[in-house]
């Protein structure tokens, strides 16, 4: 073998070696960045749909309180008699109601709830069918039912419209001063119940990107895909285990 | 000696004596001017100082009285009208409970909601013996509707019909299909009422149901006509009565007002129609009624009788172009009064035309959803 070729040999790993782990280091160091740069990302827009998610659930909490404190609202429920209720008092909660839902557009339903289930009033959208009047088997009816005593908020999928919306209801547990002995109890006398749009939250899943080629899906408890990216349509919705990881990794429920 | 520390007890006792009879002819000559004014109510103990006005303070129509009429009252009785309007009946039901009716004195109320107001303890029952001159009131007008003869007296009647401009229109509205399904000229110029029962009740009219239909479907289908109806609606507030309302304008070239109102925006624009639709209208009555939770029932009455004197009731008629229930007055209204077809309509537009009458609950809350979703 010449010379030449035996130095070649000789230097060339000596030249090659520490380039490629040079560039094995690298790598490794860029995919690392931007694995956490990506995590970042993820993290950021998660903190961002859940803290606006909490502010929503609490506003609507904090409405619900308030819209049950008003006037007309306590003097419709108290009113037993149905001709009274509905001839007199029914126009004027109904514009109570629409003034709710103009300064917050985003309560598409506001209802009324009697002890029993049945809707007594359903103020929505003129597009939006009502399939059912009788509401004692629905769940946010039932979970008001077991609480009486709270503000109780959900997030279902509404069987009016097909769309997921936030569930807010809170008894109405009053007493009639005008007619009441003193000393009565407060007693059950209706429920009262919002629905509202998660348009925001369904907004930044579709649009919302995580890197180059991430994206976001909101599914239920069960995994059921929710909101999705517009960048990908999927009817799978994510494995069970993943869903339960990701629910006990949560550092704090929503108030729900 | 100091006079001020070493004191002569009788001179204390003289004194205290004094003292005490100073303060007691005192307290009785403050008290004898409240006991005076106590045993007569209208007197004044000081001449120069006159009585604060009796008040009454009436919920009602816009333009739904003559001030001469109001004027003529205070002076005759010593008292204070003041008005409180509203726009609709609606709304006149919002504001009754808002306060609870406190506040108010006398209310006009119209016939299909004196008995809620009744069982609501809103309005007083009549007190007869206070109203001599209900003998001229028509009993078919007071007993005209469920409740109300024990609780309102009449104050005028007419009809609900469509008001427009014959110079603007493309053609003369003869049917409530003709605002309810309007041809495109009309978009945006059409006006409507705040009111269920009366929005509902030609919908329902002009779809040949009843006005009084309690038929889901056709609730239904009325609610549907008035939805397809609304990008032609201007407003659901009612017309202005003045110089600035929009029929005057133009903004405004087909309404559904009420027929004497229809009269009243005339004298500002000739060419302002007023018609009764093929289908029939509604018929109205408006009834005063004194608030159960006025201090001045006495004076509520003796208004409510003195709005029926025959010669008032009649100058009251003339002022506002409605028809009067009460029948001396009718004797002293002229001939052109009379026999004006928008005050009193034929025989035949009546018999077309409905009152509103009592609907089961559960129609009355399909009707007002209806209509919350018709506003929206």
């Amino acid at each position: 073998m010449k010379l030449g070729s035996k130095l070649l040999l000789l230097v060339l790993p000596l030249v090659v070696a520490p380039l490629v782990t040079l560039g094995w280091i690298a790598t490794s160091e860029l995919r690392t960045v931007s694995e956490g740069k990506l995590l970042e990302s993820m993290r950021s827009n998660l903190d961002h749909m859940q803290t606006h998610f909490s502010d929503q659930i609490r506003t609507a909490r904090a409405n619900i309180e308030l819209f049950a404190r008003h006037t007309v609202v306590k003097k419709y429920v108290l009113t037993e008699d149905e001709s009274e209720r509905y001839n007199l008092l029914q126009g004027p909660l109904l514009r109570v109601f629409t003034s709710f839902q103009e300064a917050f557009p985003q309560y598409y339903e506001i209802r009324i709830l009697l002890p029993d289930g049945y809707e007594d009033i359903r103020l929505t959208r003129a597009d939006i069918e009502n399939y059912s009047h009788e509401e004692a088997d629905n769940t946010l009816f039932r979970a008001m039912a077991q609480a009486p005593d709270r503000v109780t908020s959900m997030v279902l999928r509404n069987p009016d419209n097909g769309q997921v919306s936030l569930f807010v209801g809170k008894p109405l547990v009053l007493r009639d001063a005008a007619f009441d002995p003193v000393g009565t109890r407060p007693s059950l006398r209706a429920y009262l119940a919002i629905t509202a749009e998660l348009s925001e939250l369904e907004a930044r899943t579709r649009e919302d990107r995580v890197g180059e080629a991430g994206y976001l899906l909101a599914t239920d408890p069960d995994g059921g895909v929710v909101f999705q990216s517009d960048r990908i349509r999927t009817r799978l919705g994510l494995p069970q285990q993943v869903v339960t990881q990701a629910i006990s990794a949560a550092p704090h429920s929503p108030p729900c | 000696m100091n006079r001020f520390t070493v004191r002569d007890s009788h001179n204390d006792k003289d004194t205290l004596r004094k003292y005490f009879c100073a303060v007691f002819i005192w307290l009785a000559a403050g008290l004898l001017p409240l006991g005076a004014s106590a045993a007569t109510p209208d007197a004044t103990s000081d001449a120069s100082l006159p009585a604060p006005p009796r008040s009454l303070v009436f919920l009602n129509w816009s333009e739904h009285i003559d001030p001469e009429l109001v004027e003529k009252f205070e002076q005759q009785f010593s008292a204070q009208v003041s008005q409180v309007y509203f726009e609709s009946d609606d709304l006149r039901d919002d504001m009754m409970l808002e306060t609870g009716a406190v506040g108010y004195d006398l209310v006009i109320v119209n016939g299909i909601n004196v008995d809620s107001y009744r069982k609501r303890g809103w309005i007083a029952p009549l007190d007869e013996a206070r109203l001599p001159n209900l003998k001229y009131v028509a009993r078919h007008w007071r007993e005209a509707f469920e409740g109300a003869s024990g609780y309102g007296v009449p104050y005028f009647w007419g009809t609900l019909g469509i008001a427009y401009r014959q110079d603007l229109v493309e053609q003369t509205p003869t049917s409530w299909m003709d605002i309810l399904q309007p041809v495109e000229s009309l978009r945006g110029r059409i006006g409507m009422v705040e009111n269920s029962r009366d929005l509902m009740g030609m919908a329902l009219k002009a779809l040949g149901h009843s006005a009084n239909s309690s038929d889901p479907a056709a609730i239904k289908a009325a609610e549907q006509l008035l939805l397809a109806q609304r990008p032609y609606v201007n407003t659901y507030s009612y017309v202005a009565l003045n110089e600035e309302s929009a029929l005057v304008s133009g903004e405004i070239i087909a309404a559904m007002v009420y027929s004497g109102d229809a009269l009243m925006v005339q004298e500002f624009d000739e060419n302002i129609r007023y018609g009764l639709p093929t289908e029939g209208g509604n018929i109205w009555v408006d009834y005063l009624a004194v608030v159960e939770s006025s201090r001045n029932k006495d004076l509520a009455w003796a208004f409510i009788n003195f709005l029926n004197e025959p010669e008032h009731a009649a100058q009251l008629a003339e002022y506002v172009y409605y028809a009067t229930p009460n029948t001396a007055a009718q004797e002293l209204l002229p001939p052109e009064f009379l026999e004006n077809p928008v005050i009193y309509p034929s025989e035949e537009a009546l018999a077309r035309s409905e009152f509103h009458t009592p609907l089961p609950p559960r129609a009355v809350k399909k009707r007002n959803l209806a209509f919350a979703r018709i506003k929206q």
